[in-house]
């Protein structure tokens, strides 16, 4: 590999890193000064003051290296990307400030994704699923914005242990690093400077004394952006390494394994006892293992394990399975480990 | 360096000739002896000793061949050489000492900046720009209705091949390094990415991203030279005299500097018996001379600049490992710093907690631990100074402050499964006792702040 292409990825993440660092103790401070504390209720798996500021760092921290990435490299995102960012970070500052509405939320999420899809990245094939391949305009976007509302809400709802959605966010960004790699020159250090900033924001959130929630803003914002690099792999215009190794769909399944699998579990067990599926409640699989005396660390790197596992089994088994016998062989080990650590 | 350009420069003069303009057009001929240089008058014959001559076309140029002669694009096929209009439709044969119009098309002017190549019997033109869109069309001579016909592709097509780098291996059409314009402000981007089309299926396949090494920021615009050489690659662009040799099988590209090749491949040139064979301009008369540069030389030079390519599946294991191991030192580092802070207990006016474990405390444990927050180690004196009440008696205090610290333990025991406070006797004084805090655990007095 390219020695100076490693040496600038390092530094990148040693910028993200050292940003998200400074800024998560700097905004831990000024909330606490103001005593913005993150309310205790009974649902809350914490009995510590913390703050809701990891979220507002990591998008400062994003800026910090865009700005730098923009400046000493040819990092560039496209422009209707950013702005939904942006707009995605202002709505999740907004709901954890003010707790604005679902209704509201969603509506300025779907707006959100319309505007990403302005990037000309969005889903334009099923890539052989179902038989199809190419899909029309007007289907590309339904699906694409739908495909954006279930990641930003999965990766929301899944924030409610320490850690649990900043370890599968790095898992995500690492893995997917890969790919962006060796498909694009100018995205090729959002990687390092995401995984950087959120390692940094993971100091805080372990830290009794100092503790820090990604809150809304984080979770929205790296929901966003593994939306983006999703709707990047499912473009058929861009070039995927591992297209001779796993189907494309398959790959971005697997990627986010955990935040699908536990928000389809927890909508359809409250669907089944008639309540909405957007209640908020502690039917999800990580408050199992914490109700089992799990601490919250343990929780977080047992599933961000099985969530690994999982994608390296897919790699594993593609190469010998159709697609179909693949979803089968999967859901048998996500049965499995559901039974063995869950049940 | 100098003497070394001059000498090179004398050693690769194998025979010039003067040229009075630029509108003259250098082809390769049939045989490997020799190649042609075509003028508006005539054309030179040029053989590889010091031979050239001057002769008369047979035919006048074709009235509709009504631009100069070194905007044609020349191709070499079963031993002739057509020449296509710039734009795309009118062809070209040069055969027999005359230029004749083959096609029965008309002056398409839709794939300017196109690629003219031949394969397997057919004549190409792939890409170019035209009514203000770049095209990755790709159209097929038809010999017998003499017109274009559009091959259809499929598979990753790239949108828009502008000005491209264009290398033919096997049945292999490789293409890098070209530019793509937005239909609606004209606005030229570069794409960074290897392609492939599979001449026998039409398929288009994405290699990969190009070594950014190898592309210069300064050259998006810049003509690009690029011929094939020993079943290689090799290009450069019209800014530096940074040359590169490309193979696509090892995945290799290799740079070097070269101010004679720089010099000698401006403009059109042809490869002939490991020579480069190009037009080199006079500053002062500003006539041209055809030049010759033995590019056999450069099989020889060992450069230690050798790069990949193409970011490839090797690049991208080698990244999974890499990414692996740091995910797996992520790990450990979070769960070394995980265990130091694990055991940090919040203390508050009313409470001790840690991460969901919660333990009301009575006021006077809370007093004690948070002289335990302060300090690790708390002498006996220091600790009693908490029990000690006015009209009662020390040995009421000793026993009160034992029974608490005992009760205490034992709560944080049942609930934390950690003892918090242990004794020990004064070395020095047997009957001196002091209080010390577990090494594992840490109290943040949160009251306090």
């Amino acid at each position: 590999m390219n020695i100076e292409l490693i040496l600038i990825a390092v530094l990148f993440g040693i910028i993200g890193f050292a940003s998200s660092y400074y800024l998560n103790g700097y905004l831990y401070g000024a909330f606490k000064n103001n005593k913005m504390y993150d309310p205790i209720i009974s649902r809350s798996s914490h009995k510590e003051k913390a703050t809701r500021s990891g979220g507002m760092a990591l998008f400062f921290t994003f800026c910090v290296c865009y700005g730098f990435g923009k400046a000493i490299y040819s990092m560039s995102i496209d422009l209707y990307a950013l702005i939904a960012f942006i707009f995605i970070a202002l709505t999740g500052m907004a709901d954890d400030f003010f707790s604005i509405k679902y209704r509201e939320k969603f509506f300025l999420q779907v707006f959100a994704a319309i505007v990403l899809l302005q990037s000309g990245i969005y889903i334009d094939s099923f890539h052989g699923i179902f038989g199809i391949s190419e899909i029309p305009v007007w289907a590309s976007y339904v699906v694409s914005i739908f495909v954006f509302i279930v990641i930003v809400n999965a990766f929301n709802l899944i924030d409610g242990i320490d850690g649990l959605a900043a370890l599968l966010s790095i898992k995500f960004f690492i893995l997917i690093g890969g790919l962006i790699a060796v498909t694009s020159t100018e995205m090729n250090l959002v990687v390092p400077s995401v995984v950087g900033a959120i390692t940094g924001f993971l100091f805080f959130n372990f830290n009794p004394s100092k503790k820090v929630f990604l809150g809304d803003t984080g979770a929205l914002l790296l929901g966003s952006v593994i939306a983006f690099f999703i709707f990047y792999i499912l473009d058929n215009d861009s070039y995927i390494i591992t297209d001779p190794l796993i189907s494309r769909p398959l790959l971005v399944i697997l990627l986010i394994i955990y935040p699908l699998a536990d928000t389809l579990r927890a909508s359809l067990i409250r669907m089944y006892k008639g309540q909405s599926p957007f209640l908020a409640d502690r039917v999800h699989l990580h408050h199992r293992l914490i109700d089992k005396g799990m601490s919250h660390w343990g929780a977080s790197t047992m599933i961000l394990i099985m969530s690994i596992s999982v994608v390296i089994l897919g790699f594993i088994i593609s190469s010998f399975f159709s697609l179909t016998a693949c979803c089968f062989i999967i859901l048998l080990y996500l049965t499995l480990l559901y039974y063995l650590f869950f049940n | 360096m100098r003497i070394f350009l001059i000498l090179f420069l004398f050693h690769s003069f194998l025979y010039c000739q003067s040229l009075d303009n630029s509108n003259f057009l250098i082809i390769e001929g049939e045989s490997p002896n020799y190649y042609y240089v075509l003028t508006q008058d005539g054309y030179y014959v040029c053989e590889s000793s010091e031979k050239f001559s001057f002769k008369e076309y047979s035919k006048s140029i074709p009235e509709s061949l009504n631009v100069g002669l070194n905007t044609l694009l020349p191709v070499s096929h079963n031993d002739k050489t057509y020449l296509l209009y710039p734009g795309g439709g009118l062809l070209y044969l040069f055969a027999d000492g005359a230029i004749k119009r083959i096609d029965r098309s008309f002056p398409h002017r839709n794939q300017y900046g196109a690629y003219f190549f031949s394969h397997k019997g057919n004549l190409y033109l792939i890409g170019g720009y035209g009514y203000w869109q770049t095209k990755s069309i790709i159209t097929k001579f038809n010999f017998n209705s003499g017109d274009w016909e559009i091959v259809t592709t499929s598979g990753q097509i790239p949108k828009g091949i502008d000005q491209g780098i264009f290398f033919i291996k096997k049945d292999n059409l490789y293409v890098f390094d070209f530019l793509t314009r937005n239909p609606n402000n004209q606005k030229e981007k570069r794409n960074d990415n290897l392609y492939v089309l599979n001449l026998k299926s039409f398929v288009w396949k994405k290699l990969g991203v190009t070594n950014n090494l190898i592309r210069s920021n300064a050259s998006i615009k810049g003509a690009k030279r690029f011929f094939k050489f020993n079943e290689k690659l090799l290009f450069s662009y019209t800014d530096t005299p940074e040359f590169f040799i490309a193979d696509f099988n090892e995945n290799i590209v290799e740079k070097f500097k070269d101010d004679a090749l720089f010099y000698k491949s401006s403009g059109h040139s042809i490869i002939k018996k490991n020579n480069l064979i190009g037009a080199v301009q006079n500053s002062l008369t500003g006539d041209f001379r055809i030049e010759s540069f033995a590019l056999s030389s450069l099989l020889n030079e060992e450069t230690n600049n050798q790069l990949y390519l193409y970011r490839d599946t090797e690049e991208f294991y080698r990244y999974i490992y890499f990414a692996l191991s740091f995910l797996t030192l992520l790990i450990i580092v979070l769960s070394l710093y995980y265990k130091r802070v694990a055991q940090t207990y919040l203390l508050d006016e009313k409470s001790i907690s840690i991460s969901g474990s919660l333990l009301l405390l009575t006021d006077i444990e809370q007093k004690t631990l948070s002289l335990f927050a302060q300090k690790r180690i708390v002498s006996n004196n220091e600790l009693m100074g908490l029990f000690i009440e006015e009209n009662k008696t020390k040995d009421f205090a000793v026993k009160k402050k034992n029974k608490t610290i005992q009760v205490l333990n034992d709560k944080l025991y049942s609930d934390f499964g950690i003892v918090f406070i242990n004794r020990q006797k004064s070395k020095s004084d047997s009957r001196q006792l002091t209080y010390f805090l577990n090494k594992k655990v840490r109290i943040m007095d949160e009251s306090t702040i």
